[in-house]
């Protein structure tokens, strides 16, 4: 029998010069430096996959509050070599630019010769808390507990040799624009967040408030809008990577906004669950197309509405399936926990319930796991631990109108098509899911638009990613029905273990009693 | 008189022991014989009394001949709260309703209504729960009348076992207060509550001392037993008797003994009354004294579940996680099926709480152990306040180092290892040791044939002080049994 003949270019229709056009079409590169890793995506001008590269680090947390990268191992190694694994097998002189975007707030110090100082600051270091309400007062500004303002006044006072170093502070994507161009940038969310140190046009440092935290303009990173060219490939990292030299590099994003333009969510009331190491639920407040043009035009700190947030919940289960449950795949404990009835059979898990930014402070991160009886398996506390980002989803939610847009499921963890079924069931809400989809693949359609290759920020939902599949709940409404007794108690555990949590201390003491 | 043997019959849930001491307590020999349990409906747990008679005489049976030949009495103890119905011919009416038959929850809240909790714990020493046998009776009434109709007597299991040893019908003060029908006041059968339940005092058994002899061991059983006719049968006492075989004769050393459930129990000279009524009274042996104590439903059920659950072969396996150190914020409450301690809380369920984010299942199970032993310290503690400072609390010799090292951090104080594990068996082999005239009375049993082994003392420095594990136990309880009973 002979082989089947693969289809000839004449067979699909076409011609010589249609080949050579695609072989000069260029290629967008979409790099994103998250918690777990950076990853990196490269797709030509319809968003079709060319390469991938994942590297994976993790976070690094420590007993007084801290929880870090390191910038020269994680950021600096991570960042070049997961580049050169991307381009390795494409012909990377048809790389039209990079799009770069990081988790934030998030901050690492460089000294004179643009090397780190010291650790990279995550969101959920919390060392700086005790300067969250001195720094807030002094700046005039709502500070939520995890700025890098606070975090400048710990390091001056703690270490104040490593902060006479400094000579630049940048950002996650900042740091890896630096190790591309040797500038200097942030894109003005991020800078915004960076807590009470931009003026009212979001576009510029305030003088101020920078010297009431003791720095100053100088070591400031220049704020660029996302979508922009900030500069372009160096010799050196063109060396490093296998980036032509001189390749422009696009001004970056933060993760969360990168998300949203990777899985083509950019309308007003669309929203991402975010199923990663943190969860979180985002609720676009506009169109985030205009955060490109106009920064000012947002009326809160970023472009949409943080419904719900589980500072390291994801990594919190994703930590017991590992180090306690005896390493089961995320697949086989997904298979099991399909087969035990809704509300686990009673169990619930709380993923870090003291985790949350409140009063201006971190609080310590410690996880429960309640309701077990002798008959528990493993099965019933995976299912408890899937059902409660829906619980955090659906009593997020609870706090504004229903989303009206397009849901869309994004993080790791959306790839359980289990888990995708339990929060759609729990919620009521139908999710779209593209396994392509991601904040690497938003930074690269940002790349491609600021060069004009794409015309538009919709490009991913219209043509990027034509095949999202759709999560719904099966029985929609009797489903959603049959868990609302589960959540409520869901709540009251949370409840509970909280104020357990904060009446600790007074039962150590053997003070109080119920 | 070392070379005279006696013979201790012990029925727990699972199986029946033969267990050989001689007289001054060293154990001889040992032998059990399992039997099953039956479930044949939700919350219904049965045993057959035919298959409790079946294992203790293959149990007897499996005893070397020689040391058969050298008994000189013999004696039953068994787990309390079961009940057995026999026709006035002896033939048993059904199975036996034992300790985890939960049918009778109505029943026992509509009993409790009706005589008042106060008046019911003042009376029987504990709180009137589905386990106890005045419940089930009636329960048993309330579900079929007609079948009661031809209930002639109504017993417990070491009762039922010795009934068919000797023909006699007889029972004493421990097994009789494990009813809820007897009045710890009067030391009768508690008029009031027959009358509630609706039984006739007709149907009880006679009360007497668990060291009198109730009768020689008849023909029939001897031959089943391959034993001696004649020979004297204790009346002995329920499993509470674990008091004697740890050597607990006068207040201030408490015991503690892990089982599928936890106790904790000391002696009292008086009847103490809980105002909270969690402890619970029982009479002690000795008349001018009491036994007071409180339980938890799952102690080494929890630790067997929590080391199953992370993947441990066996519990003992698991305790190499006892030699790393300890999280100290890293929780476990072991209330996997209920608790009676410190509250009763049928709907209570356990949990692991401040779990940090990089957790390992050896945190999780070192706290596991860490929360049984809190669990266990919170009833010593209520001892402390209720019954006196406990000066040591009693071990068996049958556990390991760091979990007993455990234990002693957690409850503060030294723990006195006992020379035997079997406490239970022991304890009655006293009372048969008194039968047989071995020994002048129970005191001079007890302080000749128990021994403290070694002392474990407490470490100090190491563990969470000035933990009222009670007022955390507590509250944890109360939020999460409020949580719990939106899954109830």
């Amino acid at each position: 029998m002979p082989w089947p003949l693969m289809p000839s270019a004449v067979q699909r229709g076409e011609d010589r010069e249609s080949r050579v056009a695609a072989m000069n079409e260029p290629l967008w590169v979409g790099l994103d430096l998250g918690t777990e890793g950076v990853r990196v995506t490269v797709v030509d001008s319809q968003g079709q996959p060319r390469s991938h590269a994942v590297t994976h680090f993790g976070q690094r947390t420590q007993p007084t509050g801290g929880m870090v990268h390191d910038p020269l191992q994680d950021w600096t190694v991570g960042a070049l070599t997961t580049l050169r694994n991307a381009l390795d097998s494409i012909d990377s002189t048809r790389v039209g630019g990079v799009g770069v975007c990081g988790l934030f707030p998030a901050s690492t110090f460089l000294d004179a010769e643009g090397q780190p100082i010291g650790e990279a600051l995550l969101y959920g270091d919390s060392r700086a808390a005790d300067h969250v309400p001195a720094v807030a007062r002094e700046l005039g500004a709502r500070l939520q507990g995890d700025e890098v303002s606070p975090r400048l006044v710990w390091l001056r006072e703690t270490r104040p040799n490593e902060f006479a170093r400094v000579r630049r502070v940048v950002g996650p994507a900042g740091f890896v624009i630096h190790l591309l161009t040797g500038l200097a940038t942030i894109d003005p969310q991020s800078a915004y967040r960076w807590g009470g140190l931009t003026d009212a046009s979001r576009t510029q440092w305030c003088e101020a408030g920078l010297q009431a935290v003791g720095a100053s303009r100088a070591i400031m990173p220049d704020i660029v809008a996302p979508g922009r060219v900030v500069g372009h490939v160096t010799p050196a990292a063109a060396a490093a990577t296998g980036l032509p030299r001189g390749t422009p590099v696009i001004g970056g994003a933060t993760d969360s906004l990168a998300t949203f333009l990777g899985h083509g969510a950019v309308r007003r009331d669309d929203t991402i669950i975010y199923y990663g190491s943190t969860w979180t639920v985002m609720v676009a407040t506009c169109d985030l197309t205009k955060v490109l043009v106009e920064p000012s035009l947002i009326d809160d700190y970023v472009p949409w509405r943080l419904a719900a947030y589980g500072l390291n919940a994801g990594r919190f289960l994703e930590n017991l399936r590992i180090a306690a449950f005896g390493g089961q795949t995320s697949e086989a404990l997904d298979a099991a926990a399909a087969a035990v009835p809704a509300g686990a059979r009673g169990v619930a898990v709380i993923p870090l319930p003291t985790s949350r930014f409140h009063g201006g402070q971190v609080s310590p991160s410690r996880g429960a796991i309640v309701g077990l009886g002798l008959a528990h398996t493993q099965a019933d506390v995976w299912r408890a631990g899937l059902e409660s980002l829906g619980y955090l989803v659906a009593d997020g939610l609870d706090g504004g109108p229903p989303p009206t847009g397009r849901v869309v499921a994004a993080g790791g963890g959306a790839r359980s098509a289990t888990w995708r079924g339990v929060v759609s069931a729990i919620t009521g809400l139908s999710q779209h899911y593209h396994p392509r989809g991601s904040a690497a693949l938003g930074a690269a359609l940002l790349a491609a638009r600021g060069l004009g290759a794409v015309e538009s920020l919709d490009a991913v939902a219209e043509g990027w990613l034509p095949d999202a599949e759709t999560t719904c709940t099966r029985s929609e409404g009797a489903e959603v029905a049959a868990y609302c007794q589960e959540r409520r108690a869901w709540r009251l555990y949370a409840e509970a273990v909280s104020q357990l949590d904060e009446r600790r201390e007074g039962l150590l003491t053997g003070g109080a009693t119920t | 008189m070392t070379t005279d043997y006696v013979l201790a019959l012990d029925i727990g849930l699972t199986n029946a022991k033969a267990v050989v001491f001689d007289v001054s307590g060293a154990l001889v020999a040992r032998t059990s014989v399992s039997y099953p349990t039956e479930r044949p409906e939700a919350n219904a747990v049965e045993q057959d009394p035919a298959e409790w008679w079946s294992a203790v005489a293959q149990a007897v049976r499996n005893i070397a001949p020689e040391v058969r030949r050298r008994l000189v009495a013999l004696g039953v103890t068994a787990h309390m709260h079961a009940l057995v119905c026999l026709r006035s011919d002896g033939t048993l009416v059904g199975r036996s309703l034992v300790l985890g038959d939960r049918r009778a929850a109505e029943d026992a809240r509509l009993l409790t209504a009706r005589l008042g909790e106060g008046e019911i714990y003042a009376a029987t020493g504990a709180e009137l729960d589905a386990s106890m046998p005045a419940a089930k009776v009636h329960f048993l009434k309330r579900r079929d009348p007609a079948a009661w109709t031809a209930v002639a007597q109504v017993l417990g299991c070491k009762d039922y076992i010795r009934y068919r040893l000797t023909g006699e019908l007889a029972t004493d003060p421990i097994d009789a207060c494990a009813t809820s029908l007897f009045d710890l006041r009067t030391g009768r059968w508690s008029t009031s509550i027959l009358e509630a339940v609706g039984i006739s005092e007709r149907l009880l058994p006679p009360l007497a001392s668990p060291w009198a002899v109730a009768g020689g061991l008849a023909e029939e059983p001897a031959k089943a037993l391959g034993l001696r006719p004649g020979l004297p049968v204790a009346i002995g006492s329920g499993d509470d008797v674990v008091v004697l075989g740890f050597g607990l004769l006068d207040p201030g050393v408490a015991l503690e003994h892990i089982g599928t459930t936890g106790s904790v129990m000391t002696v009292t000279l008086r009847p103490i009354n809980d105002p909270d009524r969690i402890l619970e009274l029982y009479p002690h042996v000795l008349a001018d004294r009491w036994v007071v104590g409180g339980s938890h439903t799952t102690a080494g059920a929890a630790l067997g579940w929590a080391a199953s659950f992370l993947g441990y072969r066996t519990v003992d396996e698991a305790l190499a996680v006892l030699d790393g150190g300890d999280d100290h914020e890293l929780t476990f409450l072991p209330t996997l099926a209920g608790e009676r301690f410190p509250a009763r809380v049928p709907e209570a369920r356990g949990a692991w709480l401040r779990i940090p984010p990089d957790v390992t299942r050896e945190d999780l199970m070192r706290a596991s152990f860490v929360g049984v032993a809190g669990a266990l310290a919170a009833i010593l503690g209520r001892l402390d306040r209720i019954a006196g400072w406990q000066q040591s609390v009693r071990a068996t010799i049958a556990d390991n180092e760091s979990w007993i090292a455990l234990r002693a951090r957690m409850y503060r104080r030294c723990i006195e290892v006992s020379e035997t594990n079997e406490p239970t068996a022991l304890g009655l082999a006293t009372l048969v040791a008194v039968a047989a005239s071995q020994y002048r009375d129970v005191r001079e049993a007890v302080e000749s044939m128990t021994r403290v082994a070694r002392r474990v003392p407490v470490a100090t420095g190491d563990g969470p002080e000035g933990t009222d594990p009670e007022a955390i136990f507590r509250h944890v309880w109360v939020e999460a049994t409020r949580s719990g009973e939106n899954h109830v």
